[in-house]
């Protein structure tokens, strides 16, 4: 838990389709940062790694350290929980990542 | 009195739970249908999020909008279109089905120009 207390978690709640605000998170995301896809954002399960914006700036996620989603938005929206290369949240466990990292900034 | 029919396109275009646009778009094709208008429903862009299959939204205390998309029919409302390029875009299924009609952009052209009134969400 300690070892993350540097790091930026951030939370986007919107769908791949909002260009301007994917680009602004892969311009100033770190590679040690985590992201977590909420409501709307966990449409992103989709198609997590073949999105791509333009040709100098990399799509957030190949930077992130670590993609999250939370559970209970991805069952709602029927995106499978087998979608490989994001770990499932509860809520509980969303409260838990905002206490593991230095702060919380929010994309919406 | 003479009834007065208009050709009414209601185009859904936001996703299902992000904000209450597509239930609204939902009510005035309920509505529309009811005063016996000649309605079609066009579905793009992330509102074509709806076709996902086995969504529980009641987890997130939110009605089943596809559910209300597959029971149009009942109300008369039969005409529901679904853009092809925003649905392959996303990964979705892009074939036709008994309650959708997958369209071209093209199409879609034709559609907007046929109508009386667009109202788009």
């Amino acid at each position: 838990m300690s070892n993350t207390l540097t790091s930026t978690l951030h939370t986007l709640n919107k769908t791949a389709q909002d260009n301007t605000l994917n680009l602004k998170l892969s311009q100033v995301i770190s590679g040690s940062d985590d992201v977590i896809l909420i409501e709307d954002g966990v449409y992103q399960c989709l198609a997590l790694f073949t999105e791509h914006h333009s040709e100098d700036t990399k799509h957030w996620p190949q930077l992130a350290k670590t993609i999250y989603a939370l559970k209970d938005d991805a069952l709602a929206r029927g995106i499978p929980l087998s979608t490989k290369g994001i770990i499932f949240v509860t809520y509980e466990g969303f409260v838990k990542l905002s206490l593991s990292h230095q702060k919380v900034v929010s994309w919406y | 009195m003479s009834q007065i029919k208009k050709k009414l396109l209601i185009v859904q275009t936001k996703a299902p739970f992000g904000s209450s646009d597509i239930q609204e778009a939902l009510d005035i094709v309920l509505a529309a249908g009811t005063f016996d208008q000649d309605v079609s429903l066009l579905i793009e862009d992330d509102a074509c999020y709806q076709l996902l299959s086995a969504q529980q939204p009641e987890i997130i205390n939110r009605k089943n909008t596809t559910k209300m998309l597959n029971a149009l029919p009942i109300y008369g409302i039969d005409k529901i279109l679904v853009c092809a390029e925003s649905a392959s875009l996303r990964n979705l299924p892009s074939n036709n089905n008994d309650a959708f009609k997958f369209i071209t952009k093209n199409e879609i052209k034709t559609v907007y120009s046929e109508s009386d009134t667009v109202i788009r969400f």
